[in-house]
């Protein structure tokens, strides 16, 4: 898209911004002419009930001045009604008999006043005035500016996703494509692009620079090869020079254009499930009827252990399907499914119904992620199919970011039910853009894509211990961890100790947040850098270590700190963990396909993703949250001493440079 | 009436029981139906009626339960049951009621007493009043007496009445003065020296003298009073104490001279010692609450043995304020909230 | 068909900006709506637990609920002072009003209407906890909304203008957006172009010249062995 759209984000971004603070500054203007007569109505009663106390005691013989214990009476008003700043009672005489000031709230410049006289017999004794700091009614509308700024984040995602589909059109693409070689051709990289076809003055224009380049290609190549004929050093380094200089006789790694299409309906999809996060565990604690001999906490990690087993166990079986199928049919099946899952589980009544749809669901979700992997693999190559794998992985984790927050305000304003349905909607959107932004049919006759791993071939890559260490030391921990933490453990915590969802949704997107900052630099480092196993164990150790933070913060904050460290372990490990693989399969068992390899490693990965709540719920059921958070971070822990002693073992210096591989 | 407040009173002195409000299933059910009467009621009081006995009554009318009460007074003498036990037998009454340990007993005998006459082996009996109903081997245990048979009694707990003390002046040392003999009374100060420890403050404990008959004498009372303020006590606490509640005359003003704050563990005490502070279960509430057993028993047709040995979930906390001007020691602000005051 | 781009992209943001607005300003209304309702109910139960208080202390002193006659005036005085309150009663166990700040609904079992809403319910227990009856604190619905109008009307409107302004901009930018990629395919034409005077891209130029210069040497050895030949 380059220099077309972002100036229109950069824009909208600012409109957005100053749209909601104006809605915010309107809304504010009006709660204070509602909520200041309010307010001094409430300090009036505690005024009241103070003054009439004080009578009380005065009628009783007691003189005022005497009287014990009056701060306390304070305080206890203030602890009861802390959006006062004080209140204090003082006689007629100006001295201050006693007066309580509250630890958090600010009396701030020019605060309100509500004084009730202390009367008896007629006679004004003394007076009990209420503080009331103005600060107050801009505290209740900022209190909801996190939210808010949540929705701003997420519309301009959204918005970019938007885009990004818009520029996937035929015009669209022709555009961008004109707007990125105007870019590189005025930095001086003559690289060959990837075809446009699109008809129009647009289309004719890039095609006249792409022939224009072709040509000068062409004249490059003859010329390289005259100079070999010739055999004049001087000249062939000459040839070479110019070629590195403007990179003629080179082509453009990138994913054709027609494949970046598919990443805006896989991010409405995936947006559809990640709303779900925040209040999913919540939710089926209202619906869980004790089950023979399970505890609360088993039941409720029951729909969140079947949705990944799931999809753990369908993944290698549906690839098959999904190629004679056919990618873009098997992707709608697989919404429409999921779409059923979710505005089922809108009107379920009890926890079996629930589980009936969420495998719907999951059903669908394994259909969407095999289908979009397998449309990516046809219609990449080699040398473009990781970038090609990451828009899958981008799609993901966009919707891993904006998801969670925005699905706990919605959970929050609409309800736990409605936000399943708008799940369904957006889901829906998902399947009408597929329509117009997925690539036709890719045919090819070879097989693509990796195919289902057979028992034989699980035991034989497992009966490498380097690979088998590798595996179950730290791919399987990992993903247990985060499901177990993230899926299950936090939202439940939170919601018990009495946090609203959106609460629980903006510590969950602190993942995806330390994620999406954190691959690429780790990406780029490692495949520089190479030590894989470091990265990979320094991962581990650190995620390991993040269950300790909840014990030492209070929530929100620990859960919170544990989330963020959990991702910024993770991003330090998942892009070298994944090549170490293709690293160790090609090195180990040379005869097995890669692709053969990482199909056990994501069946491996993927069990853990429903071992991790299944394993915490027990725990927790039996010792409480303490212990699940020690069991999970212990688990993690031992993997990754698991790994050490095996890497140790085989002198497993793993250190050159690889193949990244994604998704 | 007073003026409304935002302060509960009820968060307080629920707290003070230690107990939650738990309702127990009282009115819908008595509505719902069940036999209502007419029922006869054999009522044997140790002193003549008593708030206790108005609150029941009230109750039993409240419910539109329809019962004869037969009240009889054994005027201080639980000898006299014996006669109304003839009585008993001859009107033949649905339910008989007990007021006070020593009528309870005449009547149904200690649990482990199998020489004991036990009324309630052909009629059900429902005790009040009776302070320490385990002590007294009225019943093995609050949740069942394992006979036909169930009450309430009035004590409030030893650590409620610790905490209303402190919360009204902090304790430097308690002082108790009791009747050895009693055993009402012998239970609270066990229950008391096991709490002064745990809190950490001198228990004086001083009791009165008894005579040659193993009665207990008003003799040295002064010296007693004297003592117990000597060493340092800044409260002094009356037990339900039956012996002390009928000296107060006497032992009231000598506490006022030296100055000794006291606190009154029934309305009885509070009321007739003039005590400065006090925390107690009201009669009328345990009436009530005695009548609700009753109601269990007679409508709801629960079997007695089913029904647990209880006291008020909630108590009243008294003030007098005259006696708190005269030691200059006002109560707290916040007690005015919640407390009953007896003014000038 | 640029026409038809700009209206698929305008469709999209006017989505995205509507739905960003309307949940922001559902986010602010709710959050005045929710602090204003805070502040009744904490005001309304400070009111009914005061009353509580009272009925449970003349419980304890042998006075039932029913007998209460002094709470009816009682109810009346605290009404009276607060116009968002449509009525307070004082329930039996039956769920009949015992007492009213209104008179008339004494010894009925009324249900809520329409425009009530019962915000507080407080149960009134006796010393043992049995439930005595309750006092529940009924709002005038009316009264709550109307005050709450004022904020959703002042939302409402902020969030309509913004979002005509937002449309307005993005129309603006979308043209403009659309004028730079005209100008952009003329750069294209431009720079393709391999006339020299109308003037290209440096990066062609110089390849051009750098090869043609390749070029120039190239065949002048490429001549030179069949001179040699020759």
């Amino acid at each position: 898209m380059r220099r077309l759209d972002r100036p229109l984000l950069v824009i909208l971004g600012v409109m957005l911004v100053a749209a909601l603070l104006f809605i915010s500054w309107r809304a504010l203007d009006s709660a204070e002419r509602l909520l200041l007569p309010e307010l001094d109505r409430k300090a009036s009663v505690i005024g009241k009930s103070v003054a009439g106390l004080l009578e009380e005691a005065v009628d009783l013989g007691i003189p005022l001045a005497d009287v014990v214990g009056a701060d306390t009476v304070l305080r206890e008003q203030l602890t009861a009604s802390p959006e006062f700043s004080s209140i204090e009672i003082s006689l007629a005489s100006g001295r201050i008999l006693a007066e309580a000031r509250s630890p958090t709230t600010k009396a701030g410049v020019d605060p309100f006043r509500v004084v009730t006289p202390i009367l008896v017999q007629g006679e004004e004794l003394a007076q009990v005035s209420v503080v009331i700091p103005r600060s107050l009614i801009e505290r209740t509308v900022r209190n909801i500016w996190l939210d808010v700024s949540i929705v701003l984040l997420a519309s301009l995602l959204v918005t970019f996703e938007m885009l990004a589909m818009v520029f996937n059109t035929e015009t669209g693409r022709a555009l961008r494509g004109l707007g990125q070689r105007l870019v590189s051709i005025g930095r001086g990289d003559l690289r060959q692009h990837a075809k446009i076809e699109a008809p129009g003055a647009f289309g004719e224009a890039a095609r006249m620079l792409d022939q224009r380049i072709e040509v000068l290609g062409a004249r490059q190549r003859d010329l390289a090869a005259r100079a070999e004929k010739q055999d004049d050093p001087g000249l062939i380094e000459e040839v070479k020079n110019l070629d590195r200089r403007f990179q003629i006789s080179l082509v453009r790694e990138e994913p054709p254009p027609t494949l970046a299409a598919i990443r805006a309906p896989l991010f409405l999809f995936f947006l559809a499930e990640e709303l779900t996060r925040p209040f999913l565990p919540s939710f089926i604690s209202t619906l869980a009827s004790p089950f023979a001999g399970l505890s609360r906490e088993v039941v409720i990690s029951l729909p969140i252990v079947l949705f990944m087993a799931i999809v753990a166990i369908l993944q290698p079986f549906l690839n098959s399907f999904t190629e004679r199928t056919g990618r873009r049919r098997a992707l709608r099946i697989g919404i429409v499914v999921a779409v059923i899952g979710f505005a089922g589980s809108a009107y379920v009544g009890d926890l079996l119904q629930f589980l009936i749809f969420r495998s719907f669901t999951a059903v669908g979700y394994a259909l969407v992620f095999v289908s979009a992997q397998g449309a990516i693999i046809d219609g990449t190559d080699r040398q473009n199919r990781a970038r090609g794998l990451s828009i899958l992985v981008a799609a993901i984790f966009v919707a891993a970011l904006c998801g969670p927050p925005v699905g706990g305000i919605l959970a929050d304003r609409l309800g736990e039910r409605e936000t399943f349905l708008v799940s369904a909607t957006l889901a829906l959107m998902a399947l009408v853009v597929t329509r117009f932004a997925m690539p036709q049919e890719i045919r090819r006759d070879r097989l693509s894509g990796p195919s289902r791993p057979s028992l034989g071939l699980i035991l034989k890559v497992l009966s490498k211990p380097a690979l088998a260490a590798l595996l179950f030391g730290c791919a399987f921990p990992a993903k247990l961890i985060l499901a177990a933490l993230v899926f299950y453990l936090v939202p439940l915590s939170m919601a018990d100790s009495g946090f609203d969802q959106a609460a629980i949704g903006r510590v969950l997107t602190l993942y995806a947040l330390a994620m999406i900052i954190l691959v690429p630099t780790v990406s780029r480092f490692s495949d520089r850098m190479g030590y894989r196993p470091a990265f990979v164990l320094l991962g581990a150790l650190i995620s390991a270590s993040a269950v300790i933070q909840p014990l030492i913060w209070p929530a929100p904050w620990g859960e919170a700190a544990m989330v963020l460290q959990l991702g910024l372990a993770q991003a330090l490990s998942i892009t070298p963990q994944s090549a170490l693989v293709g690293e160790l399969g090609r090195r180990h068992l040379p005869d097995v396909p890669e692709g053969m390899v990482y199909g056990v490693f994501r069946l491996v990965e993927r069990s853990g993703n429903a071992v991790g709540p299944a394993l915490t719920a027990v725990v927790l059921g039996a010792y409480g949250l303490n212990s699940a958070l020690v069991v999970v971070g212990a688990v993690s822990a031992l993997g990754a001493l698991l790994y050490l002693a095996a890497a140790g073992m085989g002198g497993d210096k793993t250190s050159m440079p690889a193949q990244r591989e994604t998704g | 009436m007073m003026t409304s407040r935002s302060i509960g009173r009820r968060d307080f002195l629920a707290g003070m029981a230690g107990a939650s409000l738990l309702v127990p299933a009282g009115s819908a059910l008595g509505q719902a139906g069940g036999n209502k009467g007419p029922f006869k009621i054999y009522q044997m009081t140790y002193r003549g009626e008593t708030d206790v006995e108005r609150g029941f009554k009230d109750y039993l009318e409240q419910r539109g339960i329809n019962a004869e009460i037969i009240h009889r007074n054994t005027e201080r003498d639980p000898s006299k049951v014996k006669e109304f036990l003839k009585e008993i037998e001859e009107i033949k009454p649905d339910l008989v009621y007990t007021w006070g340990t020593p009528v309870t007993l005449a009547t149904v005998g200690q649990y482990d007493d199998d020489e004991a006459f036990d009324l309630s082996e052909k009629i059900p009996v429902v005790f009040t009043i009776v302070a320490a109903p385990v002590r007294a081997k009225v019943v093995p245990d609050f949740a069942s007496s394992g006979r036909n048979l169930t009450g309430a009694y009035h004590v409030v707990p030893p650590d409620a009445q610790l905490r209303a003390i402190q919360s009204y002046r902090p304790i430097e040392a308690l002082g108790v003065l009791y009747t050895p003999t009693e055993a009402n009374s012998m239970a609270i100060v066990d229950r008391l020296d096991q709490l002064a420890k745990e809190s950490d403050f001198p228990l004086i404990k001083r009791s009165f003298a008894l005579d040659d008959e193993g009665k207990p004498t008003t003799e040295g009372y002064e010296a007693l009073l004297k003592e117990i303020k000597d060493e340092g006590a800044n409260w002094l606490i009356y037990p339900p104490d039956t012996f002390l509640g009928s000296q107060l005359d006497l032992i009231r003003p000598e506490a006022l001279r030296l100055g000794l704050p006291t606190f009154g563990t029934t309305e009885q005490l509070v009321r007739n010692g003039e005590c400065l502070l006090g925390l107690i279960c009201r009669y009328y509430s345990v009436g009530q609450l005695t009548a609700r057993k009753v109601e269990q028993i007679l409508v709801e047709g629960i079997a007695p043995a089913d029904i647990p040995v209880e006291t008020l979930k909630r108590f009243s906390l008294i003030i007098n304020v005259p006696v708190a001007k005269q030691l200059d020691l006002y109560p707290p602000l916040s007690m005015l909230n919640y407390a009953e005051v007896i003014g000038s | 068909m640029l026409q038809r781009l700009s209206l698929v992209l305008l469709f999209a943001i006017a989505a995205v900006v509507a739905a960003a607005l309307a949940l922001g300003a559902y986010l602010n209304y709710g959050s005045v709506k929710a602090a204003y309702l805070t502040q009744v109910d904490s005001r309304l139960k400070a009111i009914g637990s005061g009353i509580v208080d009272d009925i449970e202390i003349s419980i304890s002193f042998g006075i039932p609920v029913a007998g209460q006659e002094t709470l009816g005036p009682l109810l009346e005085r605290e009404r009276g002072i607060d116009p968002t309150i449509y009525a307070i009663d004082v329930l039996g166990p039956d769920g009949t009003i015992l007492h009213s700040s209104d008179e008339a609904r004494v010894g009925e079992n009324l249900p809520m209407l329409d425009d009530q809403s019962q915000r507080l319910a407080l149960p009134v227990l006796n010393d043992f906890g049995g439930e005595e009856g309750s006092v529940r604190i009924i709002a005038n619905q009316e009264a709550l909304d109307a005050n709450l109008d004022g904020t959703a009307i002042e939302v409402r409107n902020a969030a309509i203008y913004s979002l005509l302004a937002s449309l307005a901009l993005a129309v603006a930018s979308l043209a403009l957006l659309l004028s730079g990629a005209q100008r952009r395919a003329q750069e294209a034409n431009h720079l393709a172009g391999a006339d020299q005077e109308t003037g290209a891209s440096w990066a062609f130029l110089d390849v051009d010249r750098e090869q043609a210069a390749i070029e120039e040497r190239l065949k002048a050895l490429e001549a030179g062995p069949e001179k040699e030949k020759a």
